[in-house]
């Protein structure tokens, strides 16, 4: 058993090699010493997917299109639920700072200004916290008599 | 039988004039240390690393500040060959004395040395493998050794560093890198059996020592990594000492078995089901981002659209941008395939903007320090020819441009000649 669990640690916890020199991957692209950052690319792969456009279809509804730059055919996906756009009382500002500046946002303006008019849902999570900090009020106060002997 | 043990007990007590059980605590901590500790980037499998990472480069900016006295501006994460990694190091150096201390002292006899070696060297084999399993099969792909980027071409070798210029000299063949990547995988397979870790072992650390040689002397800031996975194996050899002086130095047929042979009992079918299962983990990590995106080689994989070299041919409207400056200075620009425009002077200098090249318009979005610039890019293929032209507080300009053919460079010619007749 302690070699299996071994050979799963082995793995399991140190996966991948270091990232690729991201100094070497600063400097294919004649990146001058002074402008290297952490935040660059790594040296190798395939580039990631930039997200192009995101077109808003319903409240519960978008597309996104994506590509890799290459001239690729852009790659069309639609989402429903999306995490980002059903949150209630989003606004534009907020999506579009969670996108690369270059993302084409279309619709998105008449999807805020139907949040703005409606009044953002009380939160489910919140509830059962009032919920809960009641119950433990009122418990707290019911039985409080019969906890006092603890004081003793 | 009264003589196999006492031979075996002065095997044992060799074993730890050689290796004393402190020092075989010490590598054993140390070893588990940076693997929980050092953050790695992965596709499928989880990095512990990265969720203690904040932890230690908090105690790195603190070390360096307190212990150190080092006030300047350094690296304090943990990535390759930064200070805040040399660091790291001495820290879980000194965390690992101190625990190999207290687990000699407390706990010595809860795991026997012999068991200790086995699994240290267990733990080392497959790591050792999956390192050389994932560089291998970068090499074979020829995703490590890329084929240089034009404005890479395009500079002078006098003006490249070291590390960049043996990226681009062994990126520049395909051969060499797929047969680097062949010298990995293989003891990687090795490495995998207990029948032929020995020789797998073997040829890693030749391997290992030589790419530790190679990122000393071309300056490859990768220095600490190999350095590790040298130690890797030979940590994996330990245990077959006495075999290899036996067998090289003392030229003794009778090669006694290895320290911890007693370990290796043959597998029950649980034990191989799970062991083909962190196999089989291991090369789907490896593998995973190439059949995920089907670059099975990268020299032949798509570039962007507008990807190579443009030599400036004629300059039309304003002829001094606010951006990129003078335009009669401009000699070429490059368009990288990570997303990079880079301008190279008439001087030589080079300077290099984050791009975005859009999939469905046809168009570049350059970011300079002052913001963005969209320029729009109409080309005649047949003739070679371009025209980059942007606005900027509403002045048009335009640069007149011609691509180069990059594969008429004599560098990307695919040349083997036999005979030095064949040149003439």
């Amino acid at each position: 058993m302690k070699t299996t669990c071994i050979l799963l640690l082995s793995i399991g916890f140190y996966t991948c090699g270091f990232a690729q020199t991201k100094m070497i991957a600063h400097k294919s692209h004649s990146g001058l010493p002074a402008d290297f950052t952490l935040a660059g690319d790594d040296n190798y792969g395939n580039p990631p997917m930039h997200m192009d456009t995101l077109i808003w279809l319903s409240d519960t509804s978008i597309i996104e299109i994506m590509s890799y730059g290459y001239g690729d055919t852009p790659r069309r996906d639609t989402v429903y639920n999306h995490p980002y756009f059903s949150r209630p009382g989003i606004s534009l500002e907020e999506i579009q700072s969670m996108y690369p500046n270059y993302t084409v946002f279309i619709g998105f303006e008449k999807q805020a200004q139907r949040q703005r008019k409606m009044k953002p849902e009380p939160q489910k999570n919140s509830l059962y916290l009032l919920g809960f900090v009641l119950l433990a009020i009122g418990g707290t106060y019911v039985f409080g008599k019969d906890l006092r002997f603890l004081k003793k | 039988m009264f003589s196999e043990r006492t031979c075996a007990f002065s095997k044992n007590k060799s074993l730890m004039t050689f290796l004393s059980s402190g020092l075989l605590r010490l590598f054993a901590v140390f070893i588990l240390l940076f693997t929980l500790t050092v953050p790695f980037p992965t596709y499928v499998l989880p990095s512990a690393g990265a969720v203690f990472e904040p932890v230690f480069i908090a105690l790195n900016q603190w070390s360096a500040l307190h212990l150190w006295g080092i006030t300047g501006k350094f690296t304090p994460d943990l990535v390759s060959d930064s200070t805040g990694l040399y660091l790291h190091l001495v820290h879980l150096g000194a965390i690992s004395l101190l625990l190999s201390l207290v687990w000699l002292r407390y706990f010595k006899n809860a795991v026997s040395d012999m068991r200790i070696l086995y699994l240290l060297q267990l733990f080392s084999a497959y790591l050792l493998a999956f390192f050389l399993f994932k560089y291998g099969f970068e090499k074979v792909f020829k995703h490590q050794f890329y084929l240089p980027e034009p404005n890479t071409l395009f500079t002078p070798v006098g003006y490249l560093s070291q590390d960049i210029l043996f990226w681009t000299t062994i990126g520049s063949s395909y051969s060499y890198s797929v047969f680097l990547g062949a010298l990995e995988l293989i003891p990687a397979l090795l490495l995998l059996s207990r029948r032929t870790r020995l020789f797998g072992a073997l040829l890693a650390f030749g391997v290992l020592a030589h790419v530790l040689v190679i990122n000393l002397s071309f300056d490859i800031s990768v220095k600490v990594l190999s350095a590790y996975l040298l130690l890797l194996s030979v940590l994996v050899l330990i245990p077959y000492r006495r075999q290899l002086i036996a067998f090289f130095w003392l030229r003794n047929t009778q090669i006694p078995p290895h320290s911890i042979a007693s370990f290796e009992q043959p597998k029950t079918t649980v034990q191989r089901l799970l062991k083909a299962t962190v196999a089989g983990l291991i090369l789907f990590e490896s593998l995973f981002l190439y059949f995920n995106t089907g670059n099975f080689n990268d020299d032949l994989a798509v570039r962007p659209r507008f990807h190579g070299a443009y030599v400036v041919t004629a300059t039309t409207g304003n002829a001094v941008s606010p951006s990129l400056g003078s335009l009669a200075d401009i000699q070429r620009i490059f368009i990288h395939r990570r997303g990079y425009v880079i301008i190279q002077h008439r001087d030589g200098s080079m300077q290099d903007y984050k791009a975005f090249f859009s999939g469905i318009r046809s168009r570049i979005s350059i970011w300079h320090r002052g913001g963005k610039l969209d320029l729009a890019i109409a080309c005649d293929t047949a003739q070679q020819k371009c025209r980059f032209s942007w606005e900027e507080n509403r002045q048009a300009y335009v640069l007149e441009v011609r691509k180069t053919d990059l594969q008429q460079l004599p560098l990307l010619q695919p040349a083997f000649h036999l005979t030095i007749d064949d040149y003439h």
